[in-house]
């Protein structure tokens, strides 16, 4: 079986700080979400399964290559990164327009995965919108996926239901949480993963010019939270503080 | 600026939370409800006195999430909507963002609140939840993912109608084979009063002495991400978060929660925050109203007891 999966560089928001309410992302390491690693292992278990390869698919800034050793490390066998300045700050309309013209230019394979969203933006609409330019078939938050003769079947959860559905290969498929526990790679892997095959490609390579944002963000600040933080010495006296708040 | 908008939910109670936001945007122009295969649910939501649309396709299932998509532009596209607003669950984002792609248009989800000025702004969590931002689409087309609970229901009101769509719509691939149920016992924690929240911090053995607690408290139990997806104590659904649920509850009594940005953009909103965990240094004792700096097993009994 032959996946790509496409995966999101983020800031480490652990070690994301504010100053004036607004964050500081300098110095900020960059890395995988937690959900497109949880993609990345249910593809390589998927392949372990069925044979193939699994192809990491990522855009970015100049970090991206080291970004990608996590993923090379974690499974992916090759990886196809789109690194320019101008990808630095897109916005998912674009993203999608970028990912989708290299996959056109990939070969053959049969599912594209993606995490259900980012853990920074957690929009969790470039594999609608990759699907929607391909016109292949999209399934969306998967829990479990199956690939027989050319075709997957999809257990999708909703809040109150899970659907199964099925659909022709290649399909675009978005993956939850509950998909599969990402691994901790061997030191063999890590030390491997600089030596896996890479393509680097630009804006040109991908053929696209420019791809116009859709979204502007006006202000993205800190919202005040106003708590007392109030530290009480015992289980009675915050049992005291609750009743003195009329909450109990 | 009047402007049409096309609303897309699967239930009454979601929809007519999506037409009170609507009328904050609509400035004159016309809402539409468009449904699908549902005669009695665009009943049911015409009744707050807007139109609605059943779109009555042979083979169209919900599953698909192309053809769905598909079916809602022609009717944006009949009624002139160059707004489409759909709920911020799992379906509303899929066919949501398909839709704005469709449409050339810009897709803002998990939107907290719309204002209107020329234009419409959406706020929404970024960064994990750490920040709120503001922002608007440069596309002459939107779709905008309202959260749940964000807005009240619409009341009824005179003057609506329902219409059918009767069309064939290019499918996207997607065959529905199978559907069932998940555990309908899980209760919405978005409309509890009290909560009180597992997190990473609890064992195992304490988890009945925290449902004593939230019992008596008349409250529900939740949890942080970690502790449905990794542990597999509770459903999915109880978790609090950027990709769980908003809840504003009166009281939030958080037991070894650390304080993630991920976990508090989803509590951020409630009246008051204590929070019980051994480590001074977590995150949460500057996001809590109460801290109590003590070892669950010691808490979780000791309040259980005062209560």
């Amino acid at each position: 079986m032959e996946i790509i999966v496409a995966m999101k560089q983020v800031p480490d928001l652990q070690q994301v700080r504010l100053k004036n309410k607004e964050a500081v992302l300098e110095g900020v390491p960059l890395t995988f979400g937690d959900i497109d690693k949880r993609a990345l292992e249910a593809a390589v278990q998927l392949r372990d399964t069925h044979e193939g390869t699994v192809h990491l698919l990522s855009i970015g800034n100049e970090e991206l290559e080291d970004t990608a050793k996590e993923a090379l490390a974690g499974g992916a066998d090759a990886a196809t990164l789109l690194i320019s300045d101008e990808f630095a700050d897109l916005d998912s309309a674009q993203v999608a327009q970028y990912l989708a013209a290299a996959i056109k230019d990939m070969d053959d394979y049969d599912a594209v995965l993606f995490g259900e969203a980012s853990g920074d933006n957690y929009s969790g609409q470039v594999a609608s919108r990759v699907a929607a330019i391909l016109g292949y078939p999209l399934i969306g938050y998967a829990q479990k996926i199956s690939y027989e003769n050319g075709s997957v079947t999809v257990e999708c959860s909703y809040e109150s239901k899970v659907e199964t559905v099925v659909a022709a290969c290649p399909a675009v498929i978005s993956v939850v949480s509950d998909i599969a526990e990402p691994r901790i790679p061997a030191v063999t892997a890590i030390l491997k993963a600089g030596k896996k095959p890479k393509e680097i490609m630009d804006e040109t390579d991908v053929g696209i010019d420019e791809a116009s944002a859709v979204i502007e963000t006006l202000s993205a600040l800190a919202p005040d939270d106003n708590r007392k933080c109030e530290v009480v010495d015992d289980v009675g006296a915050l049992i005291g503080a609750l009743k003195a708040e009329k909450i109990l | 600026m009047s402007r049409n908008v096309l609303i897309f939910g699967e239930r009454g109670n979601q929809i007519r939370e999506l037409i009170t936001a609507a009328r904050l945007v609509v400035e004159g122009g016309s809402t539409v409800a468009a449904v699908v295969n549902d005669s009695a649910l665009a009943e049911e939501v015409s009744a707050s006195g807007i139109a609605a649309v059943n779109i009555t396709s042979a083979g169209l299932n919900k599953a698909d999430v192309a053809a769905v998509a598909r079916a809602l532009q022609a009717v944006a596209s009949n009624k002139d909507a160059a707004v489409v607003i759909v709920s911020a669950d799992r379906r509303g984002r899929l066919v949501g963002s398909y839709l704005a792609q469709l449409m050339n248009a810009a897709f803002i989800s998990n939107t907290d609140r719309v204002a209107c000025t020329d234009d419409i702004i959406c706020t929404r969590n970024t960064l994990g939840g750490m920040l709120c931002a503001e922002q608007k689409s440069l596309a002459a087309n939107q779709v905008i993912a309202i959260s749940a609970k964000v807005y009240d229901e619409a009341p009824s009101s005179s003057g609506g109608s329902v219409e059918e769509l009767q069309d064939s719509f290019e499918a996207g691939g997607v065959s529905l084979i199978a559907e069932s149920s998940k555990d309908t016992s899980v209760a919405d924690i978005t409309e509890a009063d009290v909560l009180v929240v597992v997190g990473s911090g609890v064992e195992k053995d304490y988890l009945d002495q925290v449902q004593a607690i939230a019992d008596k408290l008349s409250g529900l139990v939740a949890c942080t991400k970690p502790v449905a997806t990794d542990r597999k104590w509770y459903s999915e659904e109880l978790v609090i978060g950027i990709s769980g649920k908003t809840c504003k509850p009166s009281l939030a009594l958080l037991f070894g929660v650390s304080g993630q940005v991920q976990f508090y953009a989803g509590i951020r909103d409630a009246k008051v925050i204590a929070a019980i965990d051994k480590d001074q240094n977590a995150l949460i004792t500057g996001l809590a109203d109460y801290v109590l700096i003590a070892d669950t097993t010691d808490a979780i009994p000791g309040i259980g007891a005062a209560l």
